[in-house]
């Protein structure tokens, strides 16, 4: 067996390459077409691939989540009440928004710290009831119950349909690029290799004097931010809408599905993840109906899980490698 | 000498089984102390007691005066003490490099990555795994995996090292090479407490034998004394001479 896909997610230095190729492509298309709804699919995938790289991240440091949609929604709500009640211009509470979820996630992390798999899931899923719950009730007042919030506009009033949807799609790229800038150099880091250590034996980490407490409450927290930063980008850009059905459970599974078929634990798995099962859905299944796409889906994933158990991107590793385009790639 | 590691009482029983019972023990700053028993007598624990993996029901660990029972096995690690495990435990999905450095960065060196791949690529090359480095740890026997284990516990620069069995099933010569890299280990000032069946090994290298035996210290004292201890004899020796024993082989 070659090296893990997580272990060559510490070594290959090429992040800023693999960056760079993401702008240039996307730039590309940007040039050859500005067909709205190919734009409005792409800028949900940028967006979501945030919130994949989120889910990701917290599985590096092998908790299992299973109420992502927790910060998805507060990030969105902190956001857009931000923006609404205090007059915050949207780029700026979109980056203030998600330190509610990010403190919600060192709190979850905290609470849990002491479970795993199946049942840090089933806990986590959990939250996500319980804070729907509270946002409808508790907090009813602030967030117009079940008929939720209109969300202010990221971009200035008064651009073009086509503009709006060109600047979104910039936006979203921008950020999506960021996070994986910024969760790649994490994993390459000390605390990445504590993560590792944790998801691999966390009684062998403990003796070999990793803070496991501190790095899993650690990940939550910043697993938090990064999902409700998408959260906020999604009610600013596409839905400019939220609603407590953001605390559905589809919107917890989606970022486990991008993730395996992408290629867990590395910081591109999540986001050519997201590409594929997403372009895959919009453009083909949607016409196809819920129910028959679901189980498309599903299928989908068993088979990449059955035949590519590290995902597509050692695939298309292995691809680039064929090529010889990049003869830094180790395997 | 001056005692590094100080036991008083240590007593843990899971469920109504006295795994522990009332257990003094002494390590010596730079001292090498074996510690041997019967399958059960509860030689593991003993060290997983003093890790922190299981704290004990009573009894106190002092380490530097330091006690311990309260603490996470995090901090005690980072005080100074690292340990292999009886079954080897590597990270399976990082390389024999990264299982290797783990303890550099974490315990109480905290040293860089950079710095902590060099010193454990140096640590590697010294018990004969440099070669395998950049692998995952699937790639290694079980000879192998606990030279890793051994690799690890030495990288993280702790004063006190617990050692659980490194040597079952080794040859005579790589007995040898155990025995050498044991008296190296003692040179440089390290302290060792060693669970070990290779009474060849225990008997070369440790100044002070504890036998352990129901979860109770039966006897104590220089190698010459044990082998010449009428209860030891009965309870450990002779069982194992009995049994055929003997230098046991690999378990
Ligand atoms: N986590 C545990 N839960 C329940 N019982 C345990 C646990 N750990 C150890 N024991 C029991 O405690 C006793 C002592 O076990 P221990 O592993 O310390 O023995 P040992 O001296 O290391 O034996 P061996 O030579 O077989 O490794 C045994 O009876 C064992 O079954
Ligand atoms: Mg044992």
């Amino acid at each position: 067996m070659a090296p893990t896909a997580a272990s060559r997610a510490r070594r290959t230095p090429p992040s800023l390459g693999i960056a760079l190729g993401m702008v240039a492509g996307a730039a590309l298309l940007l040039a050859v077409t500005r067909e709205l709804f190919l734009l409005q699919v792409l800028t949900f995938v940028f967006i979501f691939a945030i919130y994949a790289q989120s889910w990701n991240l917290v599985a590096h440091s092998g908790q299992f989540s299973l109420g992502h949609a927790t910060f998805l929604g507060l990030g969105g709500y902190a956001s857009i009440l931000l923006a609404r009640n205090l007059g915050l211009p949207p780029a700026v509470s979109l980056f203030v928004g998600p330190l509610l979820p990010a403190l919600v996630g060192l709190g979850i992390g905290r609470l849990c710290v002491r479970l795993r798999e199946w049942y840090l899931g089933m806990v986590t899923f959990g939250f996500t009831a319980i804070t729907q719950l509270l946002v409808v009730e508790q907090f009813g007042w602030l967030t117009n119950r079940w008929d939720g919030l209109e969300a202010p506009r990221l971009l200035p009033a008064g651009l073009s349909v086509e503009g709006a949807a060109v600047g979104n799609y910039l936006i979203g790229l921008g950020l999506m690029v960021a996070t994986y800038l910024a969760v790649a150099s994490l994993m390459r880091s000390r605390t990445g290799l504590a993560f590792a250590t944790i998801h691999d034996n966390e009684l062998v980490a403990g003796v070999s004097g990793v803070d496991v407490r501190r790095y899993r409450i650690l990940a939550m927290g910043a697993g938090g931010y990064l999902a409700g930063l998408a959260g906020a980008l999604n009610g600013h850009t596409l839905t400019r809408h939220i609603s407590p059905g953001v605390f559905g459970i589809e919107d917890s599974i989606w970022p486990l599905l991008y993730s395996i078929a992408g290629g867990l634990r590395t910081p591109e798995g999540p986001i050519l993840g997201t590409l594929v099962v997403r372009l895959f859905w919009e453009l083909m299944l949607r016409r196809l109906g819920g129910f028959e796409s679901l189980i498309t889906i599903v299928l989908m994933l068993a088979v990449i899980v059955r035949f590519f158990p590290q995902g597509l991107y050692p695939l298309v590793l292995r691809g680039v490698a064929a090529v010889g385009a990049r003869p830094a790639v180790r395997r | 000498m001056a005692s590094l590691l100080r036991g008083r009482g240590i007593t843990k029983s899971f469920g109504g089984l006295l795994a522990l019972d009332r257990v003094d023990l002494e390590v010596g700053a730079g001292e090498v102390v074996g510690l041997i028993g019967q399958n059960g007598a509860g030689k593991t624990t003993l060290i997983n007691a003093i890790t922190g993996v299981h704290r004990p029901d009573a009894g106190s660990i002092t380490f530097d005066g330091q006690e311990l029972t309260r603490l996470a096995p995090d901090r005690i690690a980072r005080l100074g003490i690292a340990r292999t495990f009886q079954i080897p435990q590597p990270f399976p999905t990082l390389t024999i490099l990264e299982n290797a450095m783990v303890a550099l960065v974490f315990g109480p060196r905290a040293s860089g990555l950079a710095e902590a791949e060099a010193r454990a690529r140096t640590i590697l090359e010294s018990v004969g795994l440099g070669g395998k480095a950049d692998l995952p740890p699937d790639h290694l026997n079980i000879v192998e995996l606990r030279k890793l284990e051994l690799a690890r516990a030495l990288a993280s620069g702790a004063r006190l090292l617990l050692l659980d069995e490194i040597n079952a099933g080794l040859t005579a010569a790589e007995i040898q090479e155990a025995i050498a890299l044991i008296e190296g280990l003692r040179r440089q000032g390290l302290a060792i407490l060693m669970v070990e069946h290779v009474m060849r090994v225990i008997l070369r290298v440790c100044e002070r034998i504890i036998v352990l035996h129901f979860g109770r210290k039966i006897a104590e004292g220089t190698p010459r004394e044990i082998a010449g201890d009428p209860a030891v004899i009965t309870a450990y020796l002779g069982a194992r001479r009995a049994a055929g024993g003997g230098d046991r082989a690999g378990r």
